[in-house]
């Protein structure tokens, strides 16, 4: 019997009760009647403690109404099956029930509570990374607009999911501003520059002349270079070539390795203004190879704002210790020359706004109002201007709606927006001006900002689901066009759609909004590790981190591996700060990430081991069992735990080397009522003591008092022992993390359901409820027959019933 | 940017303006999203003969004008730096799942009194998440921005700005005009006229036409006229005591022009090093302090800076007079944490300091933890402080007593 503790409890994402307040939910006496069975099952086994003598938990059974997942006693019948399903009651020490009878008790119960369960309906908004991707499409513009709008808040660990997506006036006037935002885009004011190429030789300009000159931060000039040792000041200053105009830029820099001791030099490019480096957007980073004579050219095309600068970041592991040292020389990074060319997009009018307003004939640039630019005289702004306003403004509405809306549109819809545009022309708005506001309109409408907004499930409806699963943006044309023949009814029509948008690059977007969810991944920066306890932490391994779980999660993807590669794996995703950081030989540059085959005795493999997971369920100070067995508890297992009693005292964090969390938390949790819970809770967490908060192996606690020390050049000492050993709730050992994962390994329906589950959660922007089980088997059933491949689950999802209901 | 503003300095409308309305109510709540290392802050003395603690140093000089707490929380909120979520909403279990959260108080009370001045409410923030909520539990995007608070607050555009602005304003009622009757045709199609996701779309949509006639007539009146310089923004966060000290300027600003009557403050607080003496470690790393003494040695460094700004901004408060009473006495301020101790991120035991208000003042107030009002207690006294009739504010279910 694998893992009866662990089985799945779905209902558990159902629950919202309040400890404090269930004493205040019982109302009936004696209405089990309705369910004869049942009630001779909880007199016999439950009502000593949750009846009317006592109510452990503050929970009490006979005076509940028959089960039922709706009304006053919902929570409660969930939490009853819970407990039944998982083992947890009755407690060990008491009269077990007869296994069978157990079952049908089980099974008779989720049957009632799924019959009885309200299924939320699909109808919700766009969250703002989806408006962000379907405005950008509609408008064929790269504008960035997800930060005009608020924060989503999420439900079941996913932030597109239709209870967590509220709506107030403070959410429809961003709206309001973000369309505009969105229009203005679309349209050029004037036409670009002719495009340019600007280079500097680096060491021509007097800054950095005078860096060198004057030794800041350290930097030398070599071979005509500029060569920089550290991330910090100062900046390698190449204002020459600095955009004079907002646009798209080619950008190439030329660089080269100085005295890199066998080291792969990286380097990080950041776009955005000289100073303030909260505005600096990432560009990538470049492993530095090549010579003084033949530098390496890095090459990249970025959006400029006019004056802003490229900045070009050392990222050099393992960190040179001091200047001073002698055993090897510093390594640094040789900057020759930076170029940039552009404006590489010379369309005036804009493509995007061709797009929208279509060209030539009646429509024209007109000029409304001088510009003043430093660098050219006699710019003028444009407006779009019309000879046949009315008619143009009409044909323009009409056809924005009927892509923007996701579906042709009937024609009195159409007809009201089109007078709303025609209307503010007459109160004598510009041809532009009026057409702004007729797109707004479109863009502020419930049938452009919500979904499943149909009282059926069409064709139309399928592809928007598809098109928001896998591409978090509006379906593309041939999606319509499936839909407008007809054939996304057609299962092998929807499969062949779903091979062709996971191919698609878009579907980086679902690779990148799932891991970042799924596996918290967003969270990557939300701590940074302590310099004394973590020095080797750097901005190169956290890139790296992020670069490997997406990485995994991608190659899973692309091969349709099964999904137990999420438990453990015999490959890994690496680059050569990977490797390093896992002592895992044979891998250099870091620039790319790949697939390593894992040696036989490396603990890493799935994604428990990887360092990105143990980072983000660490605070970079120090690890939580509870936290971390909480996590894999919710996010891998399957069986999210409900809160804490309130009034606990929490566990305090002691890095001074006397004590460990496990010892602390021993005293804490061996009461019984906390053991319930913290039986679950705490062996996973155990097993993953075995790495520290960035992702390190250890088999000893890093202390900054007690404990023995290292060597002088360690800010830490060695403090006391890791134990990563624990028992399961069903009774089985396990000596360290490796024998743990190897149990969970064989869980294979559990972990499958809860891979299942997430998938159909984000893939349907609805929470599960105990109704929904029917999907998550029915998904689990079918990818068995491909071998739980993560692709072919996806298939499955989009097959499932959850996936088509209203 | 030091702003002494003088009564005589503002111009004699905004006079006219104050004589008139000798009593405008304010509240102010401000939040230490990394926590307030609470052994440093609360004293062990109860009652008003209180001993001065590290932290409550620098307030001595109003020493009457606030209250100090401890033992306080709002029940069920828990989930660690979740519960900044639930800071001014009370709602339970922010690190659930499925939670939702409720209205922030000053959105409560904005809904009641924000149509009195040109803005209803400022959300602001140090870092980058805000404090209030709608009422269908929207996050209000919150103002980092000093620079552009001020030009919102009190720079004119030209005239082709205005212009610009009153179109706008025109060409959006047109637009809610029209979506509130696609709404309606939406809600009859999907047949179910009770969905909350619909019902929330038609309120959002009927709520911001009123704001939008509020806005038309607030953009025909002019703004008024102060004689400090538009600020610059600091970029390098590691200057939080520059960047606090020019938003709490503002804040004072926004008060004494009677902008708003209602502000949220999240304070500083993040994952970089702060620009201070004798702190070379990550901000949020060493309110993970795990007791090393070395590190709440730094901590403490910090924190103390924030708790002079706070002081700062009370004393100038409390200097400019307004009717019979000071700015201060007319503006009830909650300053405290999320977090009871950021070191095990629990949310019990609350720092928190309750001043301004005319509340009865110059004490600790220590509350059993066990026997504990709910902090939403504090908030409902805020609530009729401002001359709001409740009697009751989420968790809470009175006024809170002592005060």
């Amino acid at each position: 019997m694998v893992g009866v503790f662990w089985a799945v409890l779905l209902g558990m994402r159902l629950m919202r009760w309040n400890f404090l307040f269930l004493a205040g939910c019982f109302l009936d006496v004696g209405s089990l009647m309705g369910a004869p069975e049942m009630g001779a099952f909880m007199q016999e086994h439950c009502f000593k403690c949750h009846g009317p003598e006592k109510q452990k938990g503050k929970l009490r059974f006979d005076s509940l109404g028959a089960p039922s997942a709706s009304g006053e006693d919902g929570e409660t019948w969930l939490r009853v099956l819970e407990a039944l399903e998982a083992g947890d009651m009755p407690p060990k020490d008491e009269e077990q029930p007869d296994a069978k009878v157990l079952g049908e008790v089980v099974k008779s119960l989720g049957k009632s509570l799924a019959e009885t369960t309200e299924l939320p309906i699909g109808l919700r908004r766009l969250n703002r990374t989806e408006y962000e991707y379907t405005v950008q499409d509609l408008l064929g513009i790269e504008t960035p607009l997800r930060d005009l709008l608020p924060e989503d808040s999420s439900v079941d660990g996913f932030d597109n999911v239709t209870d967590g997506l509220g709506i107030s006036s403070v959410l429809m006037e961003r709206y309001l501003e973000a369309a505009d935002v969105a229009f203005q885009s679309t349209i050029r004011r004037f036409a670009p520059l002719p495009a340019e190429t600007r280079r500097l030789m680096v060491m021509e300009r007097e800054d950095n002349i005078d860096s060198v000159a004057k030794k800041k931060g350290g930097v030398i000039e070599v071979e005509g270079s500029l060569v920089k040792f550290t991330p910090g000041w100062p900046p390698v200053r190449v204002d020459e070539v600095h955009p004079i105009e907002d646009g798209k830029y080619r950008c190439r820099i030329a660089v080269w390795p100085y005295q890199a001791g066998g080291r792969t030099l990286s380097v990080a490019i950041y776009v955005g203004p000289l100073f303030g480096d909260g505005k600096r957007r990432f560009m990538g980073m470049f492993d530095v190879t090549g010579t003084p004579e033949e530098p390496r050219v890095i090459e990249f095309e970025a959006d400029f704002k006019e004056g802003e600068t490229m900045h070009i970041v050392p990222w050099i592991y393992p960190e040179h210790v001091t200047w001073r040292d002698k055993h090897e020389k510093q390594p640094g990074i040789g900057v020759a020359w930076a170029e940039t060319h552009g404006p590489l997009n010379q369309d005036f009018p804009s493509e995007a706004q061709e797009g929208l307003f279509g060209k030539g004939g009646s429509l024209s640039m007109k000029q409304y109002q001088t510009h003043w630019m430093r660098h050219r005289k006699g710019v003028w702004l444009h407006e779009v201007a019309s000879t046949t306003p009315e008619a143009d403004a009409e044909r323009i509405i009409r056809e924005f709606m009927d892509r923007a809306f996701r579906r042709p549109v009937e024609k009195e819809t159409a007809d009201s927006f089109v007078n709303l545009t025609l209307e503010r022309l007459k109160s004598g708005r510009t041809f532009e001006q009026a057409v702004r506001a007729g797109v707004s309109a479109v863009l502020c409408a419930p049938q452009f900002l919500l979904l499943n907004r149909e009282e059926e499930v069409d064709d139309y409806t399928i592809a928007s689901r598809l098109s928001y699963f896998l591409w978090s943006s509006m379906p593309d044309e041939e999606l319509l066009r499936l839909a407008a023949e007809g054939k996304l009814g057609d299962a092998r029509v929807r499969d062949e759609q779903v091979e062709r948008m996971l191919k698609s690059p878009k579907r980086e977007r679902f690779v990148k909004n799932f891991t970042g969810q799924w596996l918290d991944l967003r969270e990557i920066e939300f701590t940074s590790p302590s310099t004394k306890l973590y020095p080797e932490f750097d901005p190169l391994l956290q890139e790296s981190m992020i670069r490997e779980t997406e990485g995994f999660f991608r190659h899973v993807l692309e091969k349709d591996l099964s999904v137990m590669n999420f438990v453990d794996s015999n490959f890994a995703f690496l680059n050569e700060r990977m490797a390093k950081h896992y002592e895992i030989e044979g891998v250099t540059g870091h620039e790319h990430s790949r697939v390593v085959k894992l040696p036989e005795d490396s603990i890493r493999g799935g994604v428990m081991a990887q360092a990105s997971v143990l980072k983000v369920t660490a605070n970079g100070t120090t690890t939580s069992p509870v936290l971390r067995g909480v996590w894999l508890l919710d996010h891998l297992l399957d069986r999210p735990v409900p809160p804490p009693p309130p009034g606990l005292p929490a566990v305090e964090p002691d890095i001074r080397g006397a004590t460990t969390f496990r010892e602390q938390l021993a005293k804490h949790s061996s009461d019984a009522s906390c053991a319930r819970c913290h039986q679950h809770i705490d062996p996973p967490g155990f097993a993953l003591e075995r790495f520290d908060p960035i992702g390190g192996e250890r088999t000893w606690y890093r202390s900054l008092g007690e404990g023995k020390k290292i060597s002088k050049s360690k800010p830490y000492t060695i403090g006391l022992d890791v134990q990563s050993d624990g028992v399961m709730t069903d009774g089985t050992r396990f000596q360290d993390f490796r024998e743990f994962r190897a149990l969970l390994m064989k869980r294979e329906d559990q972990i499958a359901r809860g891979i299942a589950g997430k998938l159909l959660v984000y893939g349907t922007g609805r929470p599960l409820t105990i109704a929904d089980r029917e999907s998550v088997e029915a998904v689990v059933k079918a990818a068995k027959e491909k071998g739980l491949g993560l692709r072919s689950m996806i298939h499955t999802v989009v097959e499932s019933p959850m996936f088509h209901r209203r | 940017m030091g702003l002494p503003l003088m009564e005589s300095m503002l111009p004699a409308s905004l006079r006219a303006e104050a004589a008139s309305q000798p009593d405008v109510r304010r509240m102010l709540a401000i939040c230490a999203p990394l926590g307030i290392h609470t052994p440093l802050l609360f004293p062990d003395k109860t009652g008003t003969d209180y001993e001065i603690t590290p932290y409550l140093e620098p307030l001595q000089p109003l020493r009457d004008k606030f209250t100090i707490m401890s033992g306080l929380m709002h029940p069920g909120v828990d989930g660690g730096h979740s519960a900044e979520k639930s800071f001014l909403t009370g709602a339970a279990h922010p690190g659930q799942p499925s939670f939702r959260n409720s209205i922030s108080v000053d959105q409560y009370a904005a809904e009641r009194m924000g149509h009195l001045t040109r803005v209803p409410s400022l959300t602001l923030s140090a870092n980058h998440t805000g404090l209030s909520y709608t009422r269908s539990g929207v996050q209000i995007p919150s103002e980092t921005s000093p620079s552009r608070l001020f030009a919102k607050l009190f720079l004119e555009g030209n005239a082709e700005e205005k212009a610009a602005q009153m179109r706008r304003i025109e060409d959006g009622q047109s637009i809610m005009d029209l979506v509130r009757e696609q709404t309606r045709g939406v809600s009859r199609k999907v047949g179910r006229e009770d969905n909350e996701t619909l019902e929330q779309y038609l309120t959002s949509v009927r709520e911001l036409e009123e704001r939008l006639v509020m806005q038309e007539k607030w953009a025909k009146l002019p703004k008024p006229k102060v004689e400090q310089k538009a600020p610059d923004d600091i970029e390098d966060r590691g200057d939080f005591v520059g960047s606090m000290a020019l938003m709490y300027d503002l804040i004072f600003l926004a008060f004494r022009t009677d902008s708003t009557r209602l502000v949220t403050f999240c304070g500083a607080g993040g994952n970089y090093v702060p620009t201070l003496a004798g702190v070379d470690e990550d901000w949020h790393n060493l309110s993970h302090h795990g007791k090393d003494e070395k590190k709440i040695e730094q901590l403490a460094k910090i924190e103390l800076e924030e708790m002079k700004l706070f002081a700062k901004f009370m004393q100038k408060l409390d200097e400019v007079k307004e009717g019979g009473h000071s700015l201060l006495d007319q503006t009830a301020i909650f300053s405290g944490s999320n977090l009871g101790n950021a070191s095990s991120h629990n949310n019990s035991n609350l720092p928190v300091i309750a001043a301004g208000g005319r509340f009865k003042h110059g004490q600790h107030l220590a509350f059993d933890q066990e026997k504990a009002p709910p902090l939403c207690n504090l908030f409902v006294s805020y609530l009729q402080h401002l001359g709001i009739e409740a009697d009751r504010f989420s968790s809470g279910t009175g006024t809170l007593s002592g005060i």
